[in-house]
């Protein structure tokens, strides 16, 4: 049956609970909304089977994985980042990708790694690296759900990183202020929350960086460093690149600026582009404001994810190119058509390793135009008409009756209720079809579903 | 349904109809010029269009219109990068600045007076962020008042008219200048901008039956904003890749190139569809390290982006009724930074293409020394943006006003470069 690789590993057998009965309504829609916002989605059956063990056990199953580099068992696919060789270059890391957040059983780790990708955006249309693009993709994973501090040093000194906002040449005597700016704009504070001369001695601070293309590894060099006294947001010092960091989650005069701004950015992400600010508010408190201390990242999702404007609130949002197309290959078993999907998601708007700017995706309604609109109804065609006969043919014999593909193929893609504006159009639509054949009848259901607004709003 | 929706869907189907009954079904959307001799049948024949091009990342300005006549240009801050006199385009009337030299065509326009140059655009308080800089300049507004953009807000307050749709961007992407509150522009990518599963002509076909149905589904107005946008892009995506089909597809894909992108836009433009705005962005002007090769390069696409404009719009038949100008989010630092780059500036020079064009230079070149600068080290603005803007709004684009638009904006000063 289509959709159930997640639970392959943990419930195979979906064993009755002794003493439980179905769950209830809101705890499904509950269940259903946090797999599509904190996953890739789920299919009916794996929603039924985590709203009967309930919302806070799934909540604390999304959240309970290792880090991967400290994972005993990995899945073999994680390793490709470090060992293997590729080909195809970028669409086939990007066909990687897509697979891994298909089929991985921590959907939330690879959530958060698309999450860090759009946050620290980096575009191999400048790095021309994949090796290196690849390597950030594997930092932003094994950082997923850790420290935030640690992860802004470590995405400093970052290769890919280096090379895309030019820390790589920033230099004593010489400072390029393209990453410092970014730093404080884009990744920890927000707009007008520095000065440019706050700028600059970042900067300064930042210089000392290169990148060393045979090994593929960015070394300190002591001798580029500018070792004079900079003054940032009000603090003095000869400071290092690490400092900046510090200072920046530390130091700032207005407070924990920066946890709200992660706060800001994660809410928007995970929840809806106008995020409550009582739910931004507990989500920053929640992340930690000790100096030198811990930003625990974790404890920050799952404020979030217990929240009752998450839980049940009316704020929506579009669903991504990478959630669509990850969330369709794992309903419908596409894995292997990763490679002609991946090159589907620049259309989309979501061209992964290549976002249009430092600034990444802008999400929301910034997905939706008529171009990409075009986009996802195509992409909902030919996933439809990709899926194995097999696959199709399980939604027709699954039940009986002239509505029964329509609830099967609902129920692969996770969509618990339709429209009567979608239910109407479908219905219209099997009525034209009656002499068109069950499996093309299917795949017509398919591609509306995969198109509606059900499916494309989360 | 509104009626400007309702007279849409009608001007739609009469499009379809010619389109059917003139059996068109070769390609034609690399034809420049009207579809039947009609040069655009919801106006007089005499509709203004204007082409909008964003040099996106912030274009370094001092390398493009080049103060060659300022002493301190040459001093010791941008030492690699500035271009010598004597590699200059000079220009009639001014022995202060002249044109980079790859911008040959500009040039050449310049001296035909079809090129208007206006120097040191930008507005006060600089913003230096890509972000912070480009919603000012694509909202009208440094004071960040409004959600949606100034060519949206021009799309909400101007009457309907029987466009099929009044503003485009050649891209897959929408930028914000187009993002109404109640009307946005289309984004078109310049080529396969078709349905996957087939074309829809005959109703009776597999296809057709689909597409009506995805059209269905969108057939709501939500309340909340977001799902409203998606569901606009459905309804919004199956007219527009009705009415591209109805002018014609590219024999071959085009090549990604900005010529490909304004031949696209300007056959849109010269369409029957009723668009007066089209919008080409050109990205990769964040010139943070090695300028000077890749500056000139873009230069060189921008200048040939003007060529196929001027072109085109000859081809019409009807050149006057066709403005291109440019913008970028700021310029760049008069002084280099370590990496043989520039980090972010401020002002910058503007260019305004077309017959309709008084042409010349227009503000003023904003002064280098370093005590003529801000407390940052940038360059002092000589025109507010939305001088430029106002002009555009009540001497050429034919609906709403600059009041409508900016709203009342004190002090603004009109910039006089339309005939």
């Amino acid at each position: 049956m289509p959709g159930e690789n997640l639970l392959a590993g943990l419930l195979p057998q979906l064993p009755p609970i002794p003493g439980v009965g179905a769950p209830s309504a809101v705890e499904l829609r509950r269940v259903a909304r946090l797999f599509s916002r904190a996953g890739f989605g789920a299919s009916k059956t794996e929603l039924i089977a985590w709203a009967t063990l309930g919302y806070a056990a799934t909540v604390d199953h999304l959240l309970g994985f290792l880090p991967a580099n400290l994972r005993l068992l990995d899945s073999p696919d994680l390793t490709f980042a470090s060992t293997r060789q590729m080909t195809g270059q970028l669409n086939e890391a990007q066909a990687w990708w897509l697979q891994t957040m298909a089929t991985t059983t921590h959907p939330l780790e690879e959530k958060l790694t698309l999450f860090w990708h759009g946050h620290f955006a980096t575009a191999n249309n400048k790095v021309d690296n994949i090796r290196l693009m690849l390597d950030q993709n594997r930092l932003f994973r094994d950082n997923a759900a850790g420290d935030f501090r640690k992860l802004c040093k470590l995405v400093t000194s970052d290769p890919a990183m280096l090379i895309w906002l030019d820390g790589q040449s920033n230099r004593v005597g010489g400072p390029n202020e393209n990453y410092a700016r970014e730093f404080m704009e884009l990744f920890t504070l927000g707009r007008a929350r520095f000065s440019q001369n706050d700028v600059r001695d970042a900067a300064r601070a930042l210089t000392g960086w290169v990148v060393n293309l045979s090994t593929n590894k960015a070394n300190f060099v002591p001798a580029y460093h500018d070792n004079g006294v900079k003054v940032i947001l009000g603090q003095a010092g000869n400071f290092a690149p690490a400092d900046l960091t510090d200072i920046v989650l530390d130091r700032h005069p207005e407070g924990p600026v920066s946890s709200w701004f992660l706060a800001t950015r994660m809410a928007s992400f995970f929840h809806h582009p106008d995020p409550e600010p009582a739910v931004v508010s507990a989500m920053a408190q929640s992340l930690g404001a000790a100096a030198k201390g811990p930003r625990n990242v974790k404890n920050m999702l799952r404020t979030l994810f217990q929240r009752p404007e998450f839980m049940d609130g009316a704020g929506q949002t579009i669903r991504s190119p990478a959630e669509l197309v990850a969330g369709t290959m794992r309903a419908l078993q596409l894995q292997a058509q990763a490679g002609q999907l991946a090159a589907k998601m620049r259309g989309l708007g979501q061209d992964l390793f290549n976002p249009p700017n430092v600034g990444g995706w802008p999400g929301g309604a910034g997905w939706a135009n008529s171009a990409t609109a075009l986009a996802r109804y195509n992409f909902a065609a030919q996933a439809a008409a990709m899926a194995r006969p097999d696959v199709v043919k399980s939604l027709v014999s699954l039940v009986t009756g002239p509505q029964e593909p329509v609830h099967a193929s609902m129920d692969a893609l996770g969509i618990l209720e339709l429209s009567s504006q979608t239910r109407g159009a479908i219905e219209k639509y099997v009525a034209s079809a009656q002499g068109d054949g069950s499996d093309k009848v299917t795949r017509g259901i398919l591609t509306l579903l995969i198109a509606s607004p059900e499916y494309n709003l989360r | 349904m509104s009626v400007g929706d309702e007279l849409s869907r009608r001007r739609f189907l009469q499009v379809s109809a010619a389109v059917a009954s003139a059996g068109v079904t070769s390609p034609l959307w690399l034809r420049a010029g009207s579809l039947f001799g009609v040069e655009d049948a919801h106006a007089d024949g005499n509709a203004r269009k204007l082409l909008v091009l964003l040099l996106a990342g912030g274009n370094d300005g001092l390398n493009t219109v080049v103060p060659y006549g300022l002493p301190e240009y040459y001093d010791n801050r941008r030492q690699g990068l500035a271009y010598g006199a004597n590699e200059v385009l000079t220009i009639s009337g001014s022995k202060t600045v002249g044109l980079h030299p790859n911008l040959s065509t500009i040039h050449h326009g310049f001296e035909d007076g079809k090129v208007a140059i206006i120097q040191g655009v930008g507005y006060d308080r600089p913003d230096l962020s890509h972000f912070g800089s480009m919603d000012i300049w694509q909202t009208a507004s440094p004071s960040h008042k409004y959600l949606a953009g100034w060519l949206g807000r021009w799309l909400d307050r101007s009457p309907a008219d029987s466009s099929v749709v009044k503003a485009v961007a050649i891209g897959d992407y929408l930028p914000q200048a187009l993002v109404g509150d109640t009307n946005s522009g289309w984004a078109i990518p310049f080529s396969g901008f078709t349905f996957w599963d087939g074309a829809d002509a005959n109703p009776a076909s597999a296809a057709a039956r689909l597409h009506s149905a995805f059209l269905k589904c969108a057939d709501a107005h939500p309340t909340d904003r977001v799902a409203s946008a998606l569901l606009t892009a459905d309804r919004n995506a199956v007219a527009a890749v009705r009415a591209v089909s109805s002018i014609g597809h590219p024999e071959a894909p085009p090549t990604n190139s900005l010529t490909d992108q304004m031949t696209a836009a300007m056959s849109l433009l010269s369409s029957n569809l009723g668009v007066d705005i089209a919008f080409v962005t050109l990205g990769s002007f964040d010139d943070h390290a090695s300028e000077r090769g890749p500056h000139a390069q873009l230069l060189k696409q921008v200048d040939g982006a003007v060529a196929q404009f001027q072109k085109m719009a000859t081809a019409t038949g009807k050149p006057q009724n066709y403005l291109l100008y440019t913008f970028s989010e700021f310029g760049r630092r008069v002084e280099e930074n370590g990496s043989g780059g520039t980090d972010h500036g401020t002002a910058g020079p503007m260019f305004v293409v077309g017959d309709a064009v008084k042409g010349g230079l227009y503000g003023a070149q904003p002064l280098l020394a370093k005590s003529k600068l801000d407390a940052d080290g940038n360059m002092i603005r000589q025109v507010e943006l939305r001088d430029v803007y106002a002009t555009l709004l009540d001497n050429w684009l034919v609906g709403a006003t600059s009041t409508d638009v900016l709203g009342s904006v004190s002090g603004l000063h009109p910039v006089p470069f339309l005939k």
